[in-house]
């Protein structure tokens, strides 16, 4: 079959000339970074080789492991409570123009509450606990997932909306298949940008009132000056991140917009 | 089949920034027989959409009643062919009709119309892929699907170009002969109005009311003949002149 005999090599071809420009531009980073390190011949900037035997010895313990996997879970809990509430309140104000009027104020003075305040305030009123650390950063989260579904559900289409209530689609089937189709590129907004948002204040929640998690470490590897350490565990924390915006949220992005031409 | 009374006193539309209360309909009685093709012509922002979607009970803020006379228990069922297809673009042409399909009807009956109507291999196609005209049919689709006692009909062929929508229409009228419903069809084409109706009903401009009432009474079949549309204009310009600045004579 010669159709699927010359169908391969498209197929990597196309892939190499994705993959090559980011391929080469992470290589020039590394190299950058090495002859700084030769040039610098300082411990405070250590070589990208060196940073990799501490990330592999620090895998190879257990110790990176874990961290990263308690804070991985706080990650997924506060991310999950602030979607789910966040969408539910956005759509609530969008669909209530008095209410929002009412609330849309608090939205705004939450929103530019700087994180490290809530940090601090959540710590000090409910005590250096595992819940005052979700919960502050759920309050950082969910403001902006409220106002980006607040603005999906405005835009609603009332056209559809009208056509489910003539052919009688019921609460259900309306919510599924007419609202919520429209909602989901605004949730996967929100979604993707408080994954970015999110695991920067967890460190810091966890730097100030926790003693595990990526953190925490951190804290460790900042008192004894151990640069190696630092880089070690934010290589790692970035790969896991990066895996998680390429195996599931791009492919549900693709998925939500399937339909479109 | 059904018969339905149609008896609105007023529907106004509140006050709105500087535009002030507007009347949409007044005193528009009107009586669809069972099974008759009934062509509801005005001119635009006369209120007719406003009619269909009091009919639709999509809009139930008016002074006046609306009353279904149909065999089965329960409300009556309306199928809605709006002017915009008004399809889930996220769900293919199959999954639009199925999901506007009450408990109880079955897919063989959706894969006939899909037939009929030239459907069938788009049955998968997600809707921005379809031409105008195509959207327009799945819609009539959907609206057939549901077995409604009464079809609401809201220009559905306008801006498609004239092989289109005469083809559109004929299918229509191929449907309709096989599944007799009772039948509102708004239209601002008094050449489609004669085409397909059995009565033309005139409104005049807003608030809505109706200033003529007209029975058609040619076989369907002789309409297309050459000379016929003609004759009937002819006809009904002499029993209503004042529907004469309408037909252009």
């Amino acid at each position: 079959m010669p159709s699927s005999h010359e169908a391969v090599p498209d197929v990597l071809k196309a892939a190499f000339r994705r993959a090559w420009m980011p391929v080469l531009s992470l290589f020039l980073l590394l190299a950058l970074w090495q002859i700084t390190a030769w040039l610098a011949h300082s411990p405070l900037l250590p070589s990208p080789l060196s940073v990799f035997e501490v990330l592999i010895r620090e895998i190879r313990s257990g110790v990176l492991p874990r961290h990263l996997g308690v804070t991985l879970g706080r990650l997924a809990i506060s991310f999950a409570i602030a979607m789910v509430l966040g969408v539910v309140l956005g759509v609530w104000l969008g669909r209530h123009p008095q209410w929002d009027r009412l609330f849309d104020p608090w939205l705004t003075t939450l929103l530019n509450i700087p994180a490290l305040v809530t940090i601090i305030l959540c710590y000090v009123w409910f005590g250096l606990v595992e819940p005052a650390a979700i919960t502050a950063v759920v309050i950082n989260k969910l403001p902006n997932v409220a106002v980006t579904l607040r603005e999906g559900t405005r835009v609603l289409d009332r056209d559809l909306l009208e056509m489910a209530q003539c052919y009688r689609f019921g609460r259900w089937k309306t919510l599924r298949h007419v609202v919520w189709p429209q909602l989901a590129p605004f949730a996967l907004a929100a979604a993707r940008t408080g994954l970015a948002l999110i695991w920067k204040i967890i460190l810091v929640v966890e730097l100030l009132g926790r003693s595990d998690g990526m953190g925490f470490q951190l804290q460790l590897f900042f008192q004894m000056f151990d640069v190696a350490g630092i880089l070690a565990y934010t290589v790692a924390f970035i790969a896991v991140i990066q895996s998680i915006e390429a195996l599931l949220l791009q492919p549900l992005e693709r998925h939500a917009r399937r339909w479109r031409r | 089949m059904t018969r339905v009374e149609i008896d609105i006193r007023r529907k106004s539309y509140p006050a709105r920034g500087r535009a002030g209360e507007h009347v949409a309909i007044r005193d528009l009685r009107l009586a669809l027989g069972e099974g008759a093709f009934t062509c509801l012509i005005g001119p635009s922002g006369c209120g007719k959409t406003t009619l269909l979607n009091i009919l639709a009970g999509l809009e139930r803020d008016f002074d006046g009643a609306v009353t279904f006379h149909h065999r089965h228990a329960g409300e009556a069922v309306t199928g809605y062919v709006f002017q915009n297809p008004r399809l889930l673009p996220w769900r293919t042409v199959r999954e639009n009709i199925e999901l506007a399909l009450p408990e109880g009807i079955s897919a063989a009956m959706v894969d006939a119309l899909l037939g009929e109507l030239g459907l069938s291999q788009a049955q998968q196609v997600y809707p921005e892929r379809l031409s105008l005209g195509m959207s327009r049919r799945v819609a009539i689709a959907r609206a057939f699907a549901v077995e409604p006692d009464l079809l609401l009909m809201d220009e559905p062929f306008v801006s498609l170009d004239p092989p289109a929508a005469k083809n559109a229409r004929q299918l229509l009228l191929g449907l309709w002969a096989e599944r007799p419903h009772t039948v509102l069809f708004v239209t601002h084409d008094l050449d489609e109005a004669l085409f397909l109706g059995d009565r033309l009903v005139f409104l005049g401009p807003p608030p809505a009311s109706i200033i003529a009432d007209v029975a058609v009474g040619t076989v369907r079949a002789e309409r297309g003949k050459a000379g016929v549309l003609e004759q009937l204009r002819t006809r009904i310009v002499t029993e209503h002149p004042r529907l004469a600045h309408l037909f252009g004579a």
